[in-house]
């Protein structure tokens, strides 16, 4: 600006906005500003008061009947922490995460379902386990599997077939040995068939 | 008297069949000492304690690790045909008019000559879909306007460009964007010169030999694979561009002499194979100057993918005669990549697509430094920063940083949206506690609430936007690689 062609309105008019700014700015219009006002107010923070608005109160509505949703599959999970080795989490799940990708990479089906059928045809039914009778001859008593038991037969014949494969990555043997046991070619439905014979030779000791 | 030959009696004598006059002197004779036995020395014979080893018959699709056998198992052919979605290509109109993200196809020809050129990479999750597919975004748009649209009018000394971002951000699917851009917009009339993976220059993966009159090393093996890899996809412009003098060489004893405007630039790359033989050449510089020399009229892109993997870390894996490492400005390849990164070699019309790679380490700070992303530090210790290669990166205008953004909330949706419809995402209820309980009779009977698929496709955009703040990379790592 050139000195000489300031004038007295010039002069007023920087006077006035000087006045204003001793005065304190009333509205906060930065990111900064509004930062710096809200710590020399924080009142309405401090109050321990929610109210939840419209919006919030019809999405509670919509949810009202439904539990909590699961972080993850229980199957899954169950399956996670059969192949984790020395409490190695994060790598089991990147294994199965992996083996999942290439089930789906194969049947082009949901894998979670793809998974829960599989050891739904794979579990056996049924075990026997030997009862001490305190005599000379034990008994080898059929007992039925609950859904949990059954999986975990399930997961430990496929994680047994996976020794056969031949790639070196867990999660490559896994996706093919589950997707061998999908189209009923794992060695897991002998094991399965021997243990079924077994109960139902020992069919007479069941007790009900 | 008895005259008999000595060869008879010898013969007699030898063989025993007629008696001897006297008997006495064998009879008084003394035994032959027994000869020592001598003393074997004793060895280890493996052979002999080695087991009989059982070949166990291992089963099995693939020997292959992940990552490798995803890609190498023809995943592709097994999915969904994407003919029902009406796919638009990957043009320049479509970029322009782009708004809110949009699915693309690449062109067949497109397609083609990009995957010889090794632009759709490993870890791009190509094996989902049937043909290669990207999305055009805000990304795409901002580079076409700034690099593709300018390929034809200016050099490629003002129109050099590298790519930054966050690992999985999508720089090197841009890459192939630009290049499937450029193909499109001059009617296939540009070259290509595509480095896919810029580390295999220093990784010591190749053999090397000096040429005393350059003074460089040629690496025989990586220059004939890369020559090959754009003989190919280039093969109808570089049959189009005619030799600018002529030259002589001998292949398989046999000479050929390549007119001026006669032969084409094809017929040299398919006739010389003097890029891969094991002594100094000159075919290499032949061909960059007829590239130099045909830029008036066709343009020249450059594209380097992981180009920081050689420019933050440019001494090599290869050494000197002394066993001092070779600088990546001694190689060929190099030499070359930092003459036309920094403009010291122009071509008329083109330009230069670098691209970072998030998989190196980032406490290098050659590329940022010359970038202008990172304030220059005179007391940054050499093996962290190259003054020499910065300073290159920085004449003649310097390269530019085009910084590739993670994608928009819409953007997100779109391409959700599309992997939903695609089969790659699965919407489907939370699972809860109360959904694993075996249903009771009465529960049967109840009439069930209707899912709502659209209600719950809107909260998993907003919970994998959350998650992955727009990063393709991890968009998909969230919604179909993590269970």
């Amino acid at each position: 600006m050139n000195k000489d062609s300031i004038t007295e309105s010039d002069v007023d008019e920087w006077l006035s906005a000087v006045k204003n700014l001793k005065n304190g700015k009333s509205m906060a219009e930065t990111e900064q500003e509004v930062y710096l006002s809200q710590l020399a107010h924080p009142e309405p923070f401090l109050e321990d008061k929610f109210e939840p608005t419209e919006e919030q109160l019809a999405e509670v509505a919509a949810y009202a009947g439904k539990g909590v949703p699961l972080k993850s599959d229980p199957t899954v999970d169950n399956l996670i922490n059969l192949i984790m080795r020395h409490g190695k989490k994060a790598t089991a799940q990147r294994t199965v995460s992996r083996a999942l990708y290439i089930i789906q990479l194969k049947t082009r089906k949901d894998p979670v379902e793809t998974l829960k059928e599989t050891l739904d045809k794979l579990g056996p039914l049924v075990t026997t386990r030997v009862v001490q009778t305190g005599t000379a001859k034990n008994k080898v008593v059929p007992v039925p599997l609950n859904q949990r038991q059954r999986n975990r037969f399930a997961i430990t014949w496929i994680l047994d077939g996976c020794k056969k494969k031949k790639s070196p990555d867990l999660a490559v043997r896994l996706a093919e040995e589950i997707i061998a046991a999908y189209e009923g070619k794992s060695s897991g439905y002998d094991r399965k068939a021997q243990m079924h014979k077994l109960a139902m030779q020992q069919r007479a000791y069941i007790t009900l | 008297m008895l005259k008999v030959s000595s060869n008879v009696l010898k013969r007699t004598y030898l063989s025993g069949t007629v008696r001897s006059f006297s008997i006495t002197s064998t009879v008084l004779a003394k035994k032959p000492a027994a000869s020592k036995p001598v003393k074997k020395k004793v060895t280890f014979d493996p052979k002999k304690f080695q087991q009989p080893q059982q070949k166990v018959k291992k089963s099995g699709m693939t020997h292959l690790e992940f990552h490798d056998a995803v890609k190498e198992m023809n995943f592709d052919k097994l999915a969904m045909d994407l003919t029902p979605f009406e796919l638009s290509e990957l043009t320049s109109a479509v970029v322009s008019n782009e708004s809110g993200g949009q699915v693309t196809a690449f062109s067949s020809e497109s397609a083609a000559i990009l995957k010889t050129l090794g632009s759709f990479k490993k870890y791009q999750h190509h094996e989902l879909f049937s043909k290669p597919v990207s999305m055009v975004t805000h990304n795409t748009a901002l580079l076409n306007e700034q690099f593709v649209e300018k390929l034809a009018d200016a050099s490629s000394r003002t129109n050099r460009v590298c790519l930054v971002g966050e690992r999985g951000a999508g720089k090197s699917t841009l890459l192939a964007q630009a290049q499937a851009l450029a193909l499109d917009k001059y009617e296939g009339d540009v070259i290509l010169l595509h480095i896919d993976a810029a580390e295999n220059i220093t990784d010591g993966s190749s053999d090397y030999i000096y040429n005393s009159k350059n003074k460089t090393y040629h690496q025989p093996m990586f220059t004939k694979r890369w020559i090959y890899k754009l003989r190919n996809s280039n093969e109808a412009v570089f049959k189009k561009l005619k030799l600018s003098r002529d030259i002589s060489f001998q292949n398989k004893r046999v000479d050929h002499q390549l007119k001026k405007d006669e032969n084409t630039l094809y017929d040299f790359l398919q006739l010389n194979v003097d890029f891969g033989k094991f002594q100094p050449t000159h075919a290499f510089s032949f061909f960059i100057e007829e590239l130099v020399h045909h830029s008036k009229s066709v343009p020249v892109l450059l594209s380097v993918d992981n180009a920081n993997a050689v420019l933050d870390f440019p001494v090599t894996k290869y050494r000197h005669h002394d066993f001092t490492p070779v600088h990546l400005n001694e190689l060929e390849i190099g030499d070359f990549l930092l003459k036309v990164a920094g403009g010291e070699i122009s071509f008329e019309k083109g330009g230069v697509l670098l691209s970072k790679t998030g998989l190196v380490g980032d406490h290098q700070k050659t590329l940022s430094t010359a970038l202008g992303l990172v304030e220059y530090d005179p007391y940054a210790k050499k093996q962290f920063f190259d003054l020499d290669i910065a300073n290159t990166l920085l004449a003649h205008g310097g390269v530019k940083p085009f910084t590739v953004s993670n994608l928009t909330k819409d953007e997100t949706r779109t391409l959700l949206n599309f992997w939903r419809e695609s089969g790659v995402v699965y919407v489907k209820d939370y699972v809860t506690k109360e959904s694993l309980k075996p249903e009771t009779e009465a529960e049967k009977k109840a009439p069930k609430p209707e899912f709502d698929s659209e209600a719950q496709f809107e909260n998993l955009v907003n919970s994998y936007y959350t998650v992955s703040t727009g990063n393709p990379h991890y968009l998909l790592k969230a919604s179909a690689i993590s269970y």
